[in-house]
């Protein structure tokens, strides 16, 4: 290093960190969060009416959001990284792409964390921009309580500080104008993303209790529902409700989050029990079935006596015969 | 319980259930058996407690009487 500051420093402050140090998890997520937010900037800038897309970005917009971390070190008390661009081509002045990307996405930052729903986002931001940075700001959850960003410019370097308040704020724009909204947890399974004409691509989400929700989603969500698919997520959005009952018929996926936190809860919905030695050909027996489920048989059926719960002659047994041979009653019977 | 597996149908169990004469009729036929039903039986009880209308507690009882047949897997 020249002993100048690098071209963009982050500093993660919070009980999360030590002096110089961050766990790699929160390191990674962050990092992760971070990299999707600069490249869905440049897909904004570049023109792109949605910035988020699957495949590869563009070449222009990878080449030039290229970094090298070039320093860990310590604030007091805090974690600070330092990033170098890895592409060192010279630039005209005003002519840098990747420095353009990187001043509207720190920029933008601050002002998404501080404007109103009804008013428009920055320059370079979307929902997809947003996304990314609630992605990056889930370290708010795990201990981390504040993320400074510098841009080091010729002229003035911009700040901005990401905060777990603004963190709120990016959720709240995500999910738009709150009209019929709700949230559902559970378990991300069977997506179709399979085009329809009448019909918009979905999957399910498998609450730990009760019965699983229909989701629907739009072509720019579907990279997100691929990554969730078989995790543990939290879905916010519109729904629509049976008039009588009032279940919910299906929602429409506003915002999708990943909750790592609760995924050990995933697995209670996987079959339970000991598994069968036999192959799918052979049958268990009942033993053997019992024996998995860990149920016996009752001891005494002399227990069963005097507990039915109707009248002596309330008409059971007629009944079950008429349930099993419906228009025979008052015929020959065998 | 080693006289292997009996299969009660439904009317059966309902005889037990009420105990009675039916019931002190079949018992003999229940030693060192254990007994059984099909998840059809257990489909009519509850189907006969809805028609019936019955209320709560008197559903829980079933259930749990129908349970212990069902080695409590309800």
């Amino acid at each position: 290093m020249s002993g100048r500051d690098p071209l963009l420093k982050i500093r993660f402050e919070g009980k999360a960190v030590g002096s110089g140090t961050i766990p790699v998890p929160h390191l990674l997520r962050f990092l992760s969060g971070m990299d999707k937010a600069l490249q869905r900037t440049g897909w904004v800038l570049q023109g792109k009416s949605e910035s988020v897309r699957r495949g590869q970005p563009p070449k222009k917009v990878k080449q030039n959001l290229e970094f090298d971390l070039v320093q860990l070190t310590h604030g007091s008390p805090a974690a600070v990284l330092g990033f170098e661009r890895r592409q060192t081509t010279m630039h005209l002045p005003g002519m840098d792409f990747g420095l353009e990307v990187l001043k509207r996405a720190i920029g933008g930052l601050a002002t998404v964390q501080e404007i109103a729903l009804e008013e428009p986002l920055p320059e370079g931001c979307d929902n997809g921009v947003l996304k990314a940075w609630r992605d990056a700001g889930t370290l708010f959850r795990r201990g981390i309580a504040k993320i400074e960003f510098t841009l080091r410019r010729q002229d003035t370097p911009i700040s901005t500080v990401f905060t777990p308040k603004g963190f709120r704020r990016i959720q709240v724009h995500i999910q738009g104008p709150l009209t019929n909204m709700r949230t559902i947890e559970g378990q991300l399974l069977m997506a179709d993303f399979k085009e329809r004409k009448t019909r918009k691509t979905c999957c399910r989400v498998h609450p730990s209790v009760g019965d699983s929700v229909l989701c629907l989603f739009d072509e720019e969500q579907k990279e997100e529902v691929l990554s969730d698919l078989l995790h543990y997520v939290r879905v916010i959005g519109e729904t629509e409700e049976d008039p009588v009952s009032g279940k919910i018929k299906s929602i429409q996926i506003h915002d999708i989050e990943r909750l790592e936190e609760s995924e050990d809860e995933s697995v209670d919905l996987s079959p339970q029990g000991a598994m069968f030695s036999q192959n799918f050909w052979e049958s268990p027996s009942l033993e053997e079935l019992a024996k998995a489920q860990g149920v016996k048989p009752m001891e005494d059926v002399r227990d069963l006596f005097g507990t039915w719960p109707g009248e002596v002659d309330d008409g059971f047994e007629e009944w079950i015969d008429e349930l099993r041979h419906p228009g025979r009653k008052g015929s020959d019977r065998s | 319980m080693n006289g292997g597996w009996i299969l009660f149908d439904t009317n059966v169990v309902s005889y037990m259930m009420r105990g009675g004469r039916l019931a002190a009729a079949y018992a003999p036929h229940l030693k060192r058996r254990s007994p059984a039903i099909a998840f059809i039986t257990v489909g009519e009880l509850y189907l006969w407690g809805g028609e019936c209308k019955l209320g709560r507690a008197e559903t829980k009882g079933t259930r749990n009487d129908v349970g212990k047949l069902c080695g409590d897997s309800l």
